[in-house]
C-alpha cells in the first residue's frame, strides 16, 4: 500500500504578544490511499495546526517553520499558489467545523455552492450547478429542495455539518480532511454523521483524514489513529491495536480517563495534572510532568517517533526500535 | 466604610494605578497640569499688557514659550489658562461622563416603559443641534452671573448623550451574561450587581470617553465664552488657539510658529496624559489586555 | 429522607409574536423529584427541554403550569423574602464556564464576594474559608490562584471555580447544566467525580443535566436516578443502573446504543437502529400523541393520538410508552 500523503517534520508556531506558541513540533505521519486516519488530541494539542498547515490556511499570526506535506510525490507547501489552487478542493477538500460559523449566515446554501465553484474557476452553468449540488446533498441524506434555498440558521447543527461535507465533495476530491466533524453535535446526530462518513468512504473510495478530541469516534470510524499531545505525535497505530494495547503512557491514560459507555466505571481515572502551555512547553518529552513512568532522560531529550513491532509507531523512551525496553 | 474595606479599595483600585507604568506616567502628567492650575497660577505672574515691540519673540530665557501677536508672554498665559482649562473643561467633561453614565446605567437596568422614556430623552439630546440651542440658552442666561459649576453644566448638557446611549447598549448586553445571573443566584444585592459586575466592566470605556470629551468640552467652552455666557478668559487655551488661528494669522507666518506650537503642545500633552491614564486603567480593569503574566 | 426538590406536573410554553400567536410547548407534564443527598441525571439531546427543566428547578424560569417545591414548599407561592432565604440552598452551575465567571474579578474575589455579602466574613476568616472551598474543588494550592484571573484557568479549572462559588452559600442542592460539555475529554471524569465527592462527603443533592450517557452512567452507577427527556417529556426514569443497563423505551435504547464506545470491534459489529426521523419534534399545546411517534419504528395508531403516561415496569423503573408497556405494567 502506498502512501497517498506523507507529512514530514512539520513545525509551526503562532506569534502572540507573550511569545511564540510552539504548536506543531516536528510532526510526521503518512496516510495510505483509501484509508481513514484519525488524529486524536485535546484542545491546544496542535491538532488543528496540522490541518491548517496541510491546507495552507494558517491564520495571519501562524508561521510554518519547517516541513513538507507530500501528496502524490509533490510537496504541497512548496507549490506555487496557482498550482496549489488546482489541487485544493478538486483533489483535497476540507470540511471545517460546523460549530465555528463556517457557513455565511447571510447567504443561502445554493450561494455557498456557487461561491465554491467560482473560487475554483469552474465553469458550470446554473443548471449544472443545481444538479451537482443536489447530487451531493442527496449523498449526505439532505433534501435538496428544502436545503438549497435555506439560510444556515434555518438548519440544525447536524444538517449544517452535512452541508459542509456536501460542499467539500462537490468537485469529487480524492481526499477529505475533516476538522472535528462531530463536536457540538448530539449523540444521535453524531452517530448519524459517523454512519454517513462510513458509507461515503465505501461508495466513493476516498481517503479520509479527520481530527477529533473524541477518541471513541476514532474507534468507530478510523483504520489508523495518530495520538497527538502538546504538538507531538506520541503514538500512531492501527485502531484495533491502539485500543487493545496502547503503547504510550498518554494514550493509556487517555483511554483510562474517558467515560465510554462500555468502560468499567470503577476503573476510570483521570490523568493527573493538566495539558501544558505551548508557550513554554516542558523540556524533553512534553508529557514527562504527568507521566508515572518518567525517567531522567525524559526531562532532557525529546523521544523520536520510532517504529516498534507490527508497524506501530510510538515516541517514548520506554521503547527502543523493535520493542519495549524494560520488557 | 470600615478600615478593611478602605484598605481593600486602595489595594484593588488605587495601588494598581501606581504600579502600572502607563497610568503612572499619565497621572504624573495630569498632576503636573493640576499643579500648574493651582499653584502655578499663583506663582507665575500674568502681564496681559500688549507690548508690540516684543511681539512674536522666539522662545528664550525671558519668555520660555516666546510671545504672541500682542507681545504677551505665552508661558504665563498657558499657566494661567490652565486654571480655566482644568476647572471649566475638565469639569465639564467629568459632568458629561457622570450624567451619561448614570443615565446609561439606569436605562440599561430599567426596561419596559421607563426604559423607553429614557431612550427618548437621550435621543432628544443627541438630535438637538447644540449651537442654536446654545444661542437660545445664552439669551436666557445672559444677565445672570454664572459660576464655574453652572457653566460646566451648560457645556456638559451637549456632551452626555452619546455616552449614555453607548453605555445603555453595553449594560443591556452585559445583563444577559451568565455571571450576572450567577450573582443573582448567590443573592448578591443590587448595588453589587450594578457596580461590581456591570460598571466594573464599563470603567475603561467610561474613562477613555472622558478623555475624548476633553476636546469637545474645550470647543464648547470657547463657544460659550464667545457667546458671552461664560466669563471671557483670554488665557484659556482654546481661546488662545482661536486667536492664533483666526486673529493673529499664526498659520501664515513662520514667526508665529511657536505661538501655535506651544498652545497645541499643551493641549495635546494634557489629552495624552489622559489617554495614558485610561490605557493604564484598561489594563487594570480588563486583565486580559495585559501582557506577560 | 426528605424531598429536596419536587417538580409536579410542570409544563412550559414559550409564546412568541406580538399578539402571542405562536406557542411552543417545551415541557409537558414533568413529574420529577430528588431526595436530599441523592443524585439525579436528566439526559436529553439539544432541543428536548433539558436546560429549561433545569432552570425551572433552580427557579431561574417559571413553569406555565404545575408546581416546583423546594423542601416541601411551593416556590411559586413564596414571598420574595421567603425566597431570598431559601435561594442559597439551591445553587446552579452554568454550562459555559467562560461566560459564568466575571472576567475582571480576581479568582479570590469571585469566591470571596458572596462570602462577604452573605456571611459577612472578613480578613482572616474570609481567607480561610476561600482556601477551604478552593481545596474542596481541587484548585490547589489555593493561594497560588488568589490574585489570578479566570482566563488563567483551563475550562476544567474554571468549572471548578464556578462550583466553588456555588458552594459559598452552603447549598443543599446543586443543579448543573451540562457542566462538562465545554471541557476536554480527559478532564471530564474528574469533574463528574468532584460532583460525586461533594454528594458523598457533604450530603449535597446533585442534579446534572447531561447528553453524554457515559457520564450519566459514571455518575449514577453507585447510586442515583436517571430521567430521559424527549420532546419535553420524560419517557423513561428510574434508578440509574436499571435505566442505563436495561433500557426499555425505544428512544433510550437507540440513545444508548448510539453512544460512542471505546472499542473498535464492538463499534463496528453492533447494529444501531435507525430512527425514522432525527428531527427535533416541535410541539404546541395542541399536539396530540407521543412526541416520539414520528421517529419511532414501533408506533401504533394509539401512539399518534394519546400521549402515554409513565408506568412502572419494575421497581423504581418507569417508562411512558404504549407499545412497550401497557397500563398494567406488562411489557
Amino acid at each position: 500500500m502506498n502512501s497517498l500523503i506523507k507529512v514530514e517534520n512539520l513545525r509551526a508556531v503562532y506569534l502572540v504578544r507573550e511569545g511564540t506558541i510552539k504548536a506543531a513540533d516536528g510532526i510526521s505521519f503518512d496516510v495510505q490511499e483509501n484509508s481513514v486516519t484519525a488524529i486524536v488530541g485535546e484542545s491546544a494539542s496542535g491538532k488543528s495546526t496540522i490541518i491548517e498547515a496541510m491546507t495552507r490556511t494558517l491564520p495571519p499570526n501562524g508561521r510554518l517553520l519547517e516541513g513538507k506535506v507530500l501528496y502524490k510525490g509533490k510537496d504541497l507547501l512548496a507549490l506555487k499558489k496557482e498550482e496549489f489552487r488546482r489541487i485544493k478542493w478538486k483533489e483535497i477538500a476540507l470540511v471545517p467545523q460546523a460549530a465555528q460559523q463556517s457557513l455565511n449566515p447571510t447567504m443561502k446554501i445554493i450561494d455557498h455552492f456557487k461561491d465554491t465553484i467560482e473560487a475554483h474557476r469552474i465553469n458550470w452553468s446554473h443548471d449544472q450547478l443545481i444538479q451537482k449540488a443536489s447530487e451531493k446533498l442527496e449523498m449526505v441524506r439532505l433534501n435538496p429542495d428544502a436545503v438549497l434555498y435555506s439560510y444556515p440558521m434555518q438548519l440544525s447543527g447536524g444538517m449544517k455539518q452535512r452541508v459542509l461535507i456536501a460542499l467539500a465533495l462537490l468537485l469529487d476530491p480524492e481526499v477529505l480532511i475533516l476538522d472535528e466533524p462531530t463536536s457540538a453535535l448530539d449523540v444521535l446526530t453524531q452517530a448519524y454523521i459517523v454512519q454517513l462518513l462510513k458509507e461515503l468512504k465505501k461508495k466513493l473510495n476516498i481517503t479520509l483524514i479527520f481530527v477529533t478530541h473524541d477518541i471513541a469516534i476514532a474507534a468507530e470510524l478510523a483504520d489508523k489513529v495518530a495520538v497527538i499531545y502538546a504538538g507531538n505525535i506520541v503514538e500512531y497505530n492501527s485502531v484495533f491495536r491502539i485500543f487493545k494495547n496502547p503503547l504510550h503512557p498518554y494514550t493509556k491514560g487517555l483511554l483510562g480517563s474517558i467515560m465510554a459507555i462500555n468502560a468499567d466505571m470503577s476503573k476510570i481515572k483521570p490523568i493527573p495534572g493538566a495539558p501544558p502551555s505551548l508557550l513554554t512547553p516542558p523540556s524533553g518529552c512534553r508529557f514527562h510532568p504527568r507521566c508515572e513512568h518518567a525517567m531522567d532522560i525524559c526531562k532532557k531529550e525529546k523521544p523520536p517517533l520510532i517504529t516498534v513491532e507490527d508497524g506501530a509507531q510510538v515516541a517514548c523512551h520506554l521503547y527502543s526500535q523493535g520493542g519495549r525496553k524494560d520488557a | 466604610m470600615t478600615k478593611e474595606s478602605l484598605t481593600n479599595f486602595y489595594h484593588d483600585y488605587i495601588h494598581p494605578l501606581f504600579r502600572n507604568k502607563k497610568s503612572l506616567i499619565g497621572l504624573i502628567i495630569l498632576l503636573m497640569y493640576i499643579l500648574m492650575a493651582t499653584v502655578g497660577a499663583s506663582v507665575v505672574p500674568l502681564n496681559m499688557n500688549s507690548n508690540f515691540a516684543e511681539r512674536y519673540q522666539k522662545p528664550s530665557l525671558k519668555h520660555p514659550f516666546g510671545t504672541d501677536y500682542f507681545g504677551v508672554d505665552i508661558f504665563q498665559q498657558i499657566v494661567h489658562g490652565s486654571r480655566a482649562v482644568i476647572s471649566l473643561t475638565l469639569l465639564a467633561s467629568f459632568l458629561a461622563v457622570l450624567i451619561g453614565t448614570i443615565v446609561g446605567v439606569a436605562r440599561g437596568y430599567l426596561e419596559g416603559i421607563a426604559g423607553k422614556i429614557i431612550d427618548v430623552i437621550i435621543m432628544v439630546f443627541l438630535v438637538i443641534p447644540s449651537f442654536p440651542a446654545l444661542l437660545i440658552l445664552s439669551a436666557i442666561f445672559m444677565d445672570k452671573d454664572l459660576n464655574v459649576l453652572q457653566i460646566a453644566l451648560l457645556v456638559a448638557i451637549w456632551l452626555w448623550a452619546p455616552l449614555a446611549k453607548q453605555i445603555s447598549a453595553q449594560v443591556l448586553s452585559i445583563k444577559t451574561r451568565d455571571f450576572i445571573e450567577a450573582s443573582k443566584i448567590l443573592n448578591m444585592p443590587l448595588r453589587y450587581i450594578l457596580f461590581n459586575d456591570i460598571v466594573k466592566l464599563l470603567i475603561p470605556y467610561i474613562f477613555i470617553n472622558f478623555v475624548m470629551q476633553i476636546k469637545g468640552a474645550m470647543e464648547f467652552s470657547v463657544g460659550l465664552m464667545f457667546l458671552g455666557l461664560a466669563k471671557f478668559d483670554p488665557t484659556h487655551w482654546g481661546i488662545m488657539l482661536n486667536y492664533a488661528l483666526y486673529q493673529a494669522g499664526a498659520l501664515y507666518t513662520t514667526q508665529g510658529f511657536h505661538y501655535l506650537f506651544f498652545v497645541i503642545l499643551n493641549i495635546v500633552l494634557l489629552i495624552y496624559g489622559g489617554i495614558l491614564l485610561s490605557q493604564g486603567i484598561e489594563e487594570i480593569f480588563n486583565p486580559r489586555v495585559r501582557g506577560n503574566e | 429522607m426528605h424531598e429536596a426538590i419536587k417538580v409536579s406536573n410542570v409544563s412550559k410554553v414559550f409564546s412568541r409574536g406580538y399578539l402571542r400567536k405562536s406557542h411552543k410547548l417545551v415541557l409537558s407534564g414533568i413529574d420529577l423529584k430528588i431526595t436530599e443527598g441523592d443524585r439525579l441525571v436528566i439526559v436529553g439531546e439539544s432541543g428536548m427541554g433539558k436546560t429549561t427543566l433545569a432552570r425551572i428547578m433552580a427557579d431561574l424560569e417559571w413553569p406555565t403550569e404545575g408546581q416546583v417545591l423546594w423542601f416541601g414548599q411551593d416556590i411559586g407561592r413564596m414571598s420574595k423574602k421567603e425566597k431570598r432565604l431559601l435561594r442559597g440552598s439551591v445553587q446552579y452551575v452554568h454550562q459555559d464556564p467562560y461566560s459564568s465567571l466575571h472576567p475582571a474579578k480576581t479568582i479570590f474575589n469571585i469566591v470571596a464576594d458572596p462570602l462577604r455579602y452573605a456571611h459577612g466574613l472578613k480578613s482572616k476568616d474570609l481567607r480561610k474559608r476561600v482556601k477551604e472551598l478552593m481545596e474542596m474543588v481541587g484548585l490547589t494550592p489555593a493561594e497560588y490562584f488568589f490574585n489570578k484571573y479566570p482566563h488563567h484557568l483551563s475550562g476544567g479549572g474554571r468549572q471548578r471555580l464556578a462550583i466553588a462559588r456555588a458552594l459559598t452559600t452552603e447549598p443543599r442542592v446543586i443543579i448543573a447544566d451540562e457542566p462538562i460539555s465545554m471541557i476536554d475529554m480527559s478532564l471530564r471524569a474528574s469533574i463528574i467525580k468532584l460532583f460525586k465527592d461533594l454528594n458523598d462527603q457533604y450530603n449535597i443533592a446533585v442534579v446534572l443535566v447531561l447528553h453524554d450517557i457515559g457520564a450519566a452512567k459514571y455518575f449514577t452507577y453507585e447510586k442515583g436516578e436517571v430521567a430521559i427527556l424527549y420532546g419535553g417529556k420524560i419517557v423513561e426514569k428510574g434508578e440509574g443502573t436499571k435505566v442505563l443497563d436495561n433500557p426499555l423505551h425505544p428512544y433510550t435504547r437507540v440513545l444508548i446504543n448510539s453512544s460512542p464506545v471505546a472499542d473498535p470491534e464492538l463499534a463496528r459489529n453492533r447494529q444501531v437502529e435507525q430512527l425514522r426521523s432525527y428531527a427535533v419534534p416541535i410541539r404546541t399545546p395542541d399536539s396530540k400523541g407521543c412526541p416520539f411517534a414520528h421517529a419511532c419504528n414501533y408506533y401504533i395508531e394509539k401512539c399518534l393520538e394519546r400521549d402515554p403516561q409513565l408506568v412502572p415496569v419494575e421497581q423504581n423503573h418507569e417508562i411512558a410508552c404504549h407499545v412497550f408497556c401497557n397500563r398494567d405494567g406488562v411489557i
